[in-house]
């Protein structure tokens, strides 16, 4: 009898929970950023040319060569290697739950939720919305304790503040 | 009214489950938890006590085998702020579980009471074995990023899953990999690059919960979710 409660308690969960995919804010497109992305690698526009979303990088390293492309209609996930650290920008249009599925405590604590660049197991990464998606950027260091870009925030506040669209299907 | 009468039964239940030993007849050790949000030693921190919500319903336990403990690697035996002793001392080794999300970090972590916490829970195989126990996919989905140390899924639901401290050479995934629920990810160890941490899976999970139309992006409490997870485990259905 306990088991079938349990599955049910969980079954209710799953079906008042909500989740869906977030409509995108799409920004004005000028003659000038028409020509800049053409202008981008062909590996990089044929692998992000189905994602329904803007498609962020930092604008030093978007002919990186040395990058791993990972995307979806929903979703992209790229990763820029660089000597001894790994930067990984993603960004999604999927949500999961809404304020009415969480208790109020929580709902209080999530609007007080500001963007910030915090140490995640020796990572930095930092959160984020943009054009009404989520967007994730995580560096990792090979050796997170002697490496000066894991030491603190300073360099991915940098990649941060040069994130440009490179793409992405409107 | 049916309705209401059959969540406060659950309500009930849930509550039953919460404060009692689980018995299982699929392992001969008995499983049993402490509430969520309660950390031991009370010195390390202020948990999400009370939140017994389940953010990921019905995920497969991240470990491909029972049995597996969830406690404390910086404040249990032979941790940085645990008591003096061997990291593979047998008490680190036994049940009940203890949450361990939130526990002390001076990383910001907007839902842990003090604002800052440990974003995961910290998961212990079922001995002290290196690189003899296999993480696995706790949903279908897609492997986002392999990094040093880190491995990530993005499951089908849209949430993104951390395992960390997995042996690198051992990862049966590869970067855009698409895994099924269950799928071996990477044999549980103790890399952390090139710093050394204990023999354990650090899991967490990031979801996007929409406040007032703005999406945010947060790790939230995995420890009910797991608990689910591995009842059904030892039960034999994962």
């Amino acid at each position: 009898m306990q088991k079938i409660l349990i599955s049910l308690m969980v079954l209710i969960q799953m079906v008042n929970a909500s989740g869906g995919v977030l409509p995108v804010e799409w920004p004005t497109k000028t003659n000038l950023q028409q020509k800049i992305e053409k202008s981008y690698p062909a590996e990089l526009k044929k692998k992000i040319k189905k994602v329904e979303l803007p498609v962020l990088l930092p604008k030093a390293y978007i002919f990186n060569q040395k990058m791993s492309i990972v995307a979806e209609k929903n979703y992209y996930a790229i990763t820029i290697f660089f000597k001894g650290a790994n930067l990984m920008v993603s960004g999604d249009r999927s949500y999961q739950l809404e304020m009415r599925d969480i208790d109020v405590k929580s709902q209080k604590m999530l609007k007080r939720v500001k963007q910030e660049f915090i140490r995640s197991e020796g990572m930095i990464v930092t959160d984020f919305s943009r054009y009404g998606v989520s967007y994730s950027m995580q560096l990792e260091c090979d050796n997170f304790e002697e490496d000066k870009r894991c030491a603190n925030d300073k360099f991915l506040r940098k990649l941060y503040r040069e994130l440009v669209i490179v793409g992405g299907k409107r | 009214m049916l309705f209401l009468s059959a969540c406060t039964q659950l309500k009930e239940d849930k509550d039953d489950l919460k404060q009692r030993p689980i018995h299982s007849n699929t392992t001969t050790k008995r499983f049993s938890f402490t509430p969520s949000g309660q950390l031991s030693p009370a010195s390390s921190g202020r948990g999400r006590f009370g939140d017994n919500f389940i953010y990921a319903p019905y995920i497969r336990f991240p470990i491909e085998h029972a049995p597996t403990y969830i406690n404390s690697q910086v404040y249990g035996i032979g941790g940085m702020y645990g008591r003096a002793g061997n990291l593979c001392d047998r008490r680190n080794y036994q049940y009940p579980w203890h949450d361990n999300f939130c526990e002390k970090r001076g990383w910001g972590m907007p839902l842990c009471p003090s604002g800052t916490g440990h974003q995961g829970v910290d998961i212990r195989t079922a001995t002290c074995a290196k690189k003899r126990y296999y993480a696995v996919a706790v949903e279908s989905g897609r492997i986002s990023y392999i990094g040093k140390y880190t491995v990530t899924l993005r499951g089908n639901s849209g949430r993104k899953y951390r395992y960390l401290h997995l042996d690198s050479n051992s990862l049966q995934v590869s970067r855009g990999q698409r895994v099924k629920r269950g799928q071996r990810i990477g044999l549980v160890s103790d890399n952390m690059g090139n710093t050394k941490t204990s023999i354990h899976l650090h899991f967490d999970m990031k979801q996007t919960i929409v406040i007032d139309g703005v999406p945010k992006q947060v790790y939230v409490p995995p420890y009910s979710s797991l608990v689910d997870a591995y009842i059904r485990l030892l039960k034999g259905r994962p």
